[in-house]
């Protein structure tokens, strides 16, 4: 996909990427416009989703159970639900296992996307099609198609991963479970997950590339310097605004990740690769501890506010 | 206040979407025309015995139609759950006799006690324990279904086997026999390690059992003497006659069978329908027999269905004439002509070949301990995982049966 | 030269890698039944098996959850882009109050898990008589594309010059059209970019439409897919006919407005 954005002159600095070089005037005239235009983006989101979340808030603090669910009724507990989250040891496990997972599945996702960027830059006409098509096709694929042929193709005994590593000799794998193990489906859900992440990554770094001043990479060249000292220097800082993005976005989904997880390893082997996504599941639908759920779903989505942290002050700087 | 202001936003949303289907209109009563809503599951009941009672009962009661719908097996909780949270349930569902009890003590479901239904004192245990709570009866047996050995004449006859085994021991032989004669990947009785439903049978055979419950509290089993010896008794037989992973389930055994990596599998009837349209190569050397045990035949898990009515179903009366007529002689007659379990025991006769064989096991049969928190113990998959743990070798049969009974001790007894 | 060669090499090894699930998937759906559940993978198929599309393309189902994923993916990727682009503009170009908190709020939206939501929004619906309908499975995905939409075209927009918008007014043209003959060329491949997004959340998710949908007449194409999954196995030859079609319309999307965003660009860019 080539994306091009207006091309930047050299003599503008950096922080012209930022908008609040660019601030917005308009400050008299029109005062009603922009709340008339936030309207109909206000009604599909915020209305929309003020009875869900509030009801989700609301039930973090009440039993709603199946029984409760069905006959209407309504049992208060307090805190209890948050106090039975925190003090749930299995809690503690899945909740730094997400966040490691999901930091292994961005890093891996923001290194291989830069890469293929960088591939998209520099390649023939043929081969730039070629691997656009690739990824886009990839991002096409639903998820859970893609989650039910990856756990096909990494199963024990139909598997294609197993057929091939033994034909080409790489290991006497003819067998082997990967997903009969914990360490071994994380594997498989990092690989599913990166797959189905990098093409949406690759886009947007190919099209910030291209917002790169081939001047500025031009003169770098000249003196002398290398392709990684151009890439560190020069191009990734006029690419941080769209790394940060990513990399939150990324956070975001990766911690939230779900259907992969469900679809390939519901949670196991031993319980062994439930995560935030697949434990408010289990407890909300399995167990019908609708209540419980909620509470979880609050927590997790602090967290990710705080995890944000840092970007979302990043932004009220730069509106301010 | 909230609800006017989304109403507002809705509609204008709406306006700009583009047209759906018909809006739901309101349910008249019992005689003027009335919609019966009735939600099976997949690969249940022929379609043909669904159309064929679904005329009949639109033929008895003029102003209804019954309007049949086909839930998948994914995803059917969250079906379930919010459908009969909703104002308009369906009338009669299906559901897995493993998924009934949580429903019934939810108070979602419809008292079905003191009716009457045809054959209700033949009925399968299993399927009726499955459906009764606290002494009610909320679920109505609908079919069952239990595994056999199913085998394959030709490899048999050739490994100088002649007759059906009738214990264990002459099974885990003739198993051993073939394993040997067939090669490197070929397995005589393709048994993979999560296979639960098959091996916790092992448990009952020695006489264990999961759970027991006493008044409010329920104890887990697994660790006594018995259960541990049959869980032993399960780990030499797969090692003696199975080359099957430890981390598999029962999900292909239909394809291990047709490629001919094996010469039994533990399955059900309709697997081998499957094998004879996949791999007609072998269709014609498939036979069965009971899995037998230490004493007698293997007690069997007993699955299948039942038929549930919502509790807010509008129309209790017809919901509860239609599953009557399903659970009866009739109907119960044609799904066994379709290779379906009937629901009774007095129905043998109707029943040929495989199922015939099943239903004949199932006088032996075993059922999940009926606590309501039972399905967490399924869905946080204990049991496949200490049967994984013991297949391979990772634990020993005592650590992994008492991690289990921690496990299911906690889960069972804990708050609903 | 070679670091060329070398570029193409990887450029083909790495899409090779991304396409193979994909052609697994493809290659499947022309697999004879047999031939599909191998101990020894079959990699090319062949004999071809039109049978798994036949069957999918002959019921009636298929043709109407594609019927049903239509509607609701064209009413939201339109109804998203349009509710979206509206604000962004307003976020970009507009100082006012709460604008920080609304950028925010869009952001924090994001963040909440949707399996916590099934409950609520589905006692929401009914409470609004839209259960069971397409309008309120459109509404649940607008409010799950509209933030996300937001947020990326604000960075869009505000990255192009006012200045450009300014000079337009100089030259007399009004506000609307300052912001559809400058702006809007400009900010288009912003627009792409999240209408794919747009198109491709809503033509793939499966929980709500499952929950939300009564009438299985109505329901879309990845409940259609997932009915293939029985009670004991997969029917894989139909689900993964049914996958090929439909990633089909995503990927010819793409490439058809792919070309027309680049030509508007290098447009857009000669007139900035």
């Amino acid at each position: 996909m080539s994306i091009v954005t207006t091309p930047r002159s050299v003599a503008s600095p950096p922080a012209a990427q930022t908008p609040a070089a660019r601030g917005p005037r308009r400050r008299g005239r029109g005062r009603g416009l922009p709340y008339l235009l936030l309207l109909p983006a206000t009604l599909a989101v915020f209305v929309t989703l003020l009875y869900p979340v509030g009801s989700m808030l609301g039930l973090s603090f009440q039993r709603a159970n199946l029984a409760d669910l069905v006959t209407r009724t309504t049992t208060w507990v307090g805190l209890d639900n948050y106090a039975n989250v925190l003090t749930d040891e299995f809690f503690w496990t899945v909740l730094p296992r997400t966040l490691a997972f999901a930091a292994v599945c961005v890093a891996l996702t923001l290194a291989i996307g830069t890469v293929c960027a960088l591939l998209l830059q520099r390649a023939s006409r043929w081969a730039r099609i070629f691997l656009s098509v690739s990824l886009v096709v990839t991002w096409a694929t639903p998820v859970i198609i893609g989650a039910a042929v990856f756990r096909w193709l990494f199963d024990t005994e139909f598997g294609v991963i197993n057929y091939v590593l033994t034909t080409t000799g790489l290991c006497e794998c003819q067998h082997h479970s990967w997903l009969g193990d914990p360490i071994g489906a994380f594997v498989v859900l990092v690989a599913i997950v990166v797959w189905g992440a990098v093409p949406f990554a690759a886009m947007s770094i190919y099209a910030g590339l291209l917002t790169v001043p081939t001047e500025l990479t031009e003169a770098a060249r000249v003196d002398g310097a290398t392709g990684r000292r151009i890439f560190v220097s020069i191009i990734f800082p006029l690419l941080r605004p769209i790394y940060a993005i990513l990399t939150v976005l990324s956070v975001i989904w990766d911690t939230k990740v779900f259907p992969q997880v469900w679809l390939t390893t519901k949670g196991g082997p031993y319980q062994g690769t439930v995560m935030l996504g697949v434990y408010i599941y289990n407890k909300g639908i399995n167990n019908s501890q609708f209540g419980v759920a909620s509470t979880v779903a609050v927590l997790m989505t602090i967290m990710l506010v705080g995890l944000s942290w840092l970007y979302i002050r990043t932004l009220r700087g730069e509106t301010r | 206040m909230m609800k006017q202001l989304a109403r507002w936003g809705i509609a204008a949303a709406a306006l700009v979407a583009l047209t759906a289907a018909g809006c739901s209109s309101p349910e008249p009563a019992d005689d003027g025309p009335v919609t019966l809503n009735v939600w099976l599951m997949k690969d249940s009941a022929p379609d043909a015995v669904v159309s064929a009672i679904n005329a009949e009962f639109q033929a008895a009661h003029p102003n209804v139609t019954v309007k049949a719908q086909i839930l998948d097996w994914d995803g059917r909780d969250v079906k379930w759950k919010t459908a009969l949270a909703s104002d308009n349930p369906p009338d009669v569902l299906e559901m897995g006799n493993t998924d009934v009890l949580a429903y019934s003590a939810s108070g979602g479901l419809a008292d079905l006690t003191g009716k009457t239904f045809e054959n209700s004192d033949t009925w399968l245990k299993g399927l009726t324990e499955a459906g009764s709570y606290n002494g009610k009866l909320y679920g109505v047996p609908y079919y069952g279904g239990d595994r056999v050995v199913i085998y394959r004449k030709d490899l048999w006859q050739a490994a100088g086997l002649t007759a059906e085994p009738t214990t264990l021991a002459e099974l885990k032989d003739a198993g051993a026999k073939l394993m040997a004669k067939g090669g490197k990947d070929f397995s005589g009785l393709y048994f993979p390690g999560r296979y639960q439903y098959a091996a916790l049978s092992f448990v009952y055979d020695a006489g264990g059992t999961i759970a027991t419950q006493s008044g409010e509290k329920w104890t887990a089993g697994l660790s006594s003497a018995q259960a541990q010896q049959g869980l032993t008794n399960w780990a030499d037989f797969i090692k003696a006659v199975s080359k099957a992973p430890a981390d598999v389930d029962e999900a292909n055994l239909q394809d291990v069978l047709g490629q001919e990596r094996t010469a039994m599998i533990i399955g059900q009837a309709w697997m081998v329908g499957q094998i004879k349209n996949k791999y007609p190569k072998i269709a014609d050397q498939l036979a069965a027999f009971p899995m037998p045990g230490t004493q007698g035949t293997m007690p069997v898990f007993l699955g299948g269905s039942n038929l549930v009515s919502a509790a807010g179903s509008k129309h209790p009366e017809l919901a509860y004439e239609w599953i009557k007529m399903m659970a009866g002689t009739k109907y119960q007659t044609q799904l066994g002509q379709a290779g379906l379990m009937p629901n009774t025991t007095s129905l043998e006769s109707a029943v040929t070949g495989i199922t015939l064989i099943q239903l004949k096991a199932a006088s032996r049969s075993w059922f999940t301990p009926t606590s309501t928190q039972w399905s967490n113990v399924d869905n946080a998959k204990v049991l496949m995982d200490m049967l994984q743990a013991i297949a391979s070798g990772d634990k020993t049969v005592a650590e992994a049966a008492a991690e289990a009974d921690q496990k299911i001790n906690d889960m069972l007894n804990a708050a609903a | 030269m070679t670091a060329r060669r070398l570029t193409n090499a990887a450029c083909l090894l790495i899409g090779l890698a991304f396409l193979f699930p994909v052609y697994w998937m493809a290659s499947t759906a022309l697999k004879p039944e047999a031939d599909i559940m191998r101990f020894t993978p079959k990699f090319v198929p062949w004999p071809i098996d039109w049978s798994h599309f036949g069957r999918v393309l002959y019921d009636d189902t298929f043709w109407g959850a594609l019927r049903s994923s239509l509607t609701v993916t064209v009413a939201v990727v339109a109804a998203g882009t349009v509710v979206a682009l509206m604000a962004s503009v307003a976020l970009a170009r507009f100082s006012f109050r709460g604008r920080t908190g609304f950028i925010l709020a869009l952001i924090v939206v994001q963040m909440i898990p949707g399996e916590a939501l099934f409950i609520p929004y589905y006692l929401m619906l009914r409470d609004v008589g839209l259960l069971g309908q397409l309008p309120g499975l459109m509404l649940v995905y607008l409010s799950f594309t509209v933030p996300f939409t937001c947020w990326m075209l604000r960075g869009f927009v505000a990255a192009i010059p006012v200045e450009l918008e300014e000079a337009a007014a100089v030259d007399g043209a009004s506000r609307w059209q300052s912001f559809w003959r400058v702006l809007f060329p400009l900010v288009a491949p912003g627009l792409l970019a999240t209408s794919i997004f747009s198109f491709i959340t809503a033509w793939t998710e499966f929980t709500y439409a499952y929950v939300l949908i009564n009438d299985p007449a109505n329901y879309p194409l990845p409940v259609y897919i997932q009915s293939f999954i029985g009670r004991n196995t997969t029917d894989f030859g139909p689900q993964m006919a049914v996958a090929t079609l439909f990633t089909l319309p995503v990927v010819a999307f793409f490439l058809l407005v792919q070309r027309r965003a680049v030509a508007g660009m290098s447009a857009g860019a000669i007139k900035g």
